[in-house]
């Protein structure tokens, strides 16, 4: 039977689609791979390599860049993700810098920022240009936090980077709406209205999150042990609060009421992340948490290279001008806005002032990402109102920006952050690591050469031979490592640590397999393994409270750690 | 002449605080109570199951290492007790030391002798304090000085 010919186009379209997602995601596969090899940050490698994919036939890749496909698509499982793994006590702990960063900081930073463009790019209004200001402040942790993990930075700078960027994002949002809405002819804008507009976005947007993220977490991934329905659960709260916070005044026949859905994605992801995951069962926590790892790579994949076909080198160098505004722009408001703030928040709560060091790391790690350009790309819905020449001007500079932010600062923020002595596996420590890992690897070869024996495939006399080498070798490389914690033994606490985790884990494998076998029944393996939980949080906990220092402590602007 | 009091936080110094302690114990003829101290800051917010799994792995912790210490220094002998407790530094130390009629108190810190060795006549305002309040000395165990 023949289709009609609307649908076998639309279904044409769907396949070109199909096809171009498929391709993106090999062509992002084929980066993370490469990546490995060199040492790179892997959104660096995706928009270098997004760049080139824009010399291809302009058909090549049919994908329709909107806002809907960036915002409701692309940045909520960036946004949950990001957030699952932020411990509340943590971030309690510091919410005043993260709050004052992320609020008064992309504040500043839309209306500083705004000011520079609106005074030297000629053409851009000056609602626009605060909206250039507001998604711009948005800062982007992603390459940052990569490095943060394979160095070893202390957790409370990991925690005050990825909470000022989580709720900057927000903020940013927020701001970039109220600021369109009063960007065009004919547009209308008071502070008050603003103001009340902005606090009801935020916090509606919070509130739509924490209700519906204590909801999933307290009744449904507390009750029930089912990890895919579980998971599935999850993908409808973050895409769910993220909608519902968006279309809020539509579902309501609330014209005017708008709620931000970036903040409603966090507050939800945070809940999940702090009580959800507390309540799972084991399978079902990583269930979770290897889907959103998943979801957020290819997200951020697609948003990269996206970021990529978007820029065309020309209309770069074309508007060069606008992009060293922007670039100065944003330099000197993250100056004042690190180190200022910074200041502030020091005289109001000296016992918890962030280290220069810290502050350092902050600005010159203030990297621009996906956030901003996930906004620059939904101004393609702006068009009519702001003028294609406007658009395309606020798109190039934030392209330029994140550009420059990502290539130089991003390639350049490792050494920054070796040569402050931020970095927590100093050579000792890695070296201690290569040794005990020698160690195991002759251990398992040891063992492998026992059953070969046992299995009766290796004669006796081979046997020992071999196993004298290496028991030699073992034997050598043990004395090795007791030598290196004789020089260096506050490594033994590492060790300890390190040991006790494993231990614990081990623990936590053997209760699975038990209830696996039948042994044990599912409610004696969920409150079991909830306590052995409760005993690995304990141990990071211990671990970070340890980086504190010793009794008598150091100044905490001499402090490298303050975990 | 009184047990020591060791108050240990798990950073970088514990390991030398922890060994000077016992040494010292054996030399004189004391036992050692090794305190961890926990920040209520932290600790408050977190639910019972892990406000107890953090005080039962702080003392796991400290017994392992206490053991691993003594048994490489040879000072298997020693006998040692461990407490966890949670509060302000200064307060939470005086009264444990008061609790156990503690001789002398010692801490670990980060800083070089120079500007933190009490014992060598610096003039470490937390020890001082902590010495005041208790009434027994306070030495200060530091990476380059560490008082063997």
């Amino acid at each position: 039977m023949d289709q009609p010919a609307l649908l076998v186009a639309q279904e044409a379209g769907l396949l070109d689609s199909e096809v171009s997602i498929v391709l993106l995601l090999a062509v992002a596969a084929v980066v993370a791979v490469a990546v490995r090899r060199i040492r790179l940050p892997y959104t660096v490698a995706l928009v270098v390599v997004g760049l080139g994919l824009a010399f291809l036939p302009e058909d090549a890749i049919a994908i329709d860049v909107s806002a809907d496909l960036i915002l409701a698509v692309l940045v909520p499982p960036l946004l949950f993700e990001a957030t699952l793994h932020i411990s509340w006590g943590r971030l309690r702990r510091d919410l005043a810098p993260v709050l004052l960063l992320a609020l008064v900081g992309t504040l500043l930073g839309a209306f500083v920022v705004g000011g520079f463009v609106a005074g030297f790019v000629d053409g851009v209004p000056w609602a626009a240009a605060v909206a250039f200001g507001a998604l711009i402040s948005a800062t982007d942790p992603v390459a940052v936090i990569a490095f943060f993990r394979s160095i070893g930075v202390s957790k409370r700078l990991t925690i005050l980077v990825e909470g000022e960027s989580l709720f900057n994002d927000g903020v940013a949002f927020v701001v970039f709406i109220i600021a369109l809405a009063a960007a065009g002819p004919g547009a209308s804008f008071s502070v008050g209205s603003a103001i009340g507009q902005f606090v009801i976005d935020a916090f509606g947007g919070l509130g739509v999150g924490l209700i519906l993220g204590y909801i999933v977490s307290s009744l449904i991934l507390k009750n029930l042990d089912d990890h895919l329905i579980e998971t599935a659960v999850s993908v409808a709260l973050a895409f769910g609060s993220y909608l519902l916070a968006e279309e809020f005044g539509a579902i309501f026949d609330l014209a005017d009421v708008h709620l931000s859905g970036i903040l409603a994605v966090v507050a939800a992801g945070l809940m999940v992340g702090n009580i959800g995951l507390r309540n799972t069962s084991p399978t079902t926590r990583l269930t979770l948490e290897n889907f959103w790892e998943f979801a957020a790579f290819v997200a951020n994949s697609l948003v990269f290279l996206l970021l990529g076909l978007q820029i065309h080198i020309s209309e770069l160098w074309d508007k060069a001008g606008a992009v060293l505004v922007a670039l100065a722009a944003i330099q000197v408001t993250r100056l004042v806005v690190v180190y200022g703030l910074g200041t502030i928040h020091g005289v109001m709560q000296p016992d918890r002032k962030v280290p220069r060091r810290y502050q350092h790391v902050m600005f010159w790690g203030g990297l621009r990402g996906a956030i901003s350009v996930a906004l620059a790309l939904s101004l393609v819905a702006e068009v009519d109102r702001l003028g294609e020449e406007v658009v395309s001007t606020l798109q190039v500079m934030t392209f330029g920006v994140v550009l420059f932010t990502l290539l130089v600062q991003g390639l350049t923020i490792e050494r920054l952050i070796k040569r402050l002595g931020l970095a927590a596996k100093p050579v000792e420590r890695v070296e201690q690591q290569r040794r005990q890992a020698r160690i195991y690897a002759q251990q398992a070869g040891l063992d492998e050469l026992e059953r070969l024996h046992n299995q009766g495939v290796l004669f006796r006399d081979l046997y020992e031979a071999m196993a004298d080498l290496y028991k030699g070798e073992l034997a050598s490389d043990a004395e090795e490592l007791r030598d290196h914690l004789r020089r260096y033994p506050e490594l033994e606490t590492d060790m300890y640590i390190q040991a006790r985790t494993d231990t614990l884990r081990a623990e936590r494998s053997a209760l699975q397999d038990a209830a696996r076998r039948g042994l044990i029944a599912e409610d004696v393996l969920t409150e079991l393994s909830a306590d052995l939980n409760d005993h690995l949080a304990a141990l990071e906990f211990i671990e970070g409270d340890a980086r504190q220092g010793d009794i008598v402590q150091v100044q905490p602007d001499e402090e490298a750690d303050d975990g | 002449m009184g047990d020591i009091v060791c108050a240990i936080r798990g950073g970088p110094g514990s390991y030398q605080t922890r060994r000077v302690a016992l040494q010292r114990a054996a030399e004189r003829g004391v036992n050692v109570h090794f305190l961890s101290i926990v920040d209520p800051v932290a600790y408050e917010p977190l639910h019972e199951g892990e406000q107890h799994a953090i005080r039962a792995e702080m003392a796991w912790r400290d017994l392992a290492m206490a053991r691993s210490i003594a048994a490489h220094a040879g000072l298997d002998d020693v006998r040692f007790t461990v407490a966890v407790r949670v509060g302000a530094l200064a307060d939470t130390i005086s009264a444990y030391a008061k609790e156990v009629e503690a001789g002398s108190i010692l801490i670990g810190s980060p800083r070089p002798a120079a500007d933190a060795a009490l014992a060598d006549g610096g003039t470490e305002p937390f020890a001082e304090e902590l010495q005041q309040n208790v009434g027994v000395n306070v030495f200060v165990v530091t990476p380059d000085k560490p008082m063997d």
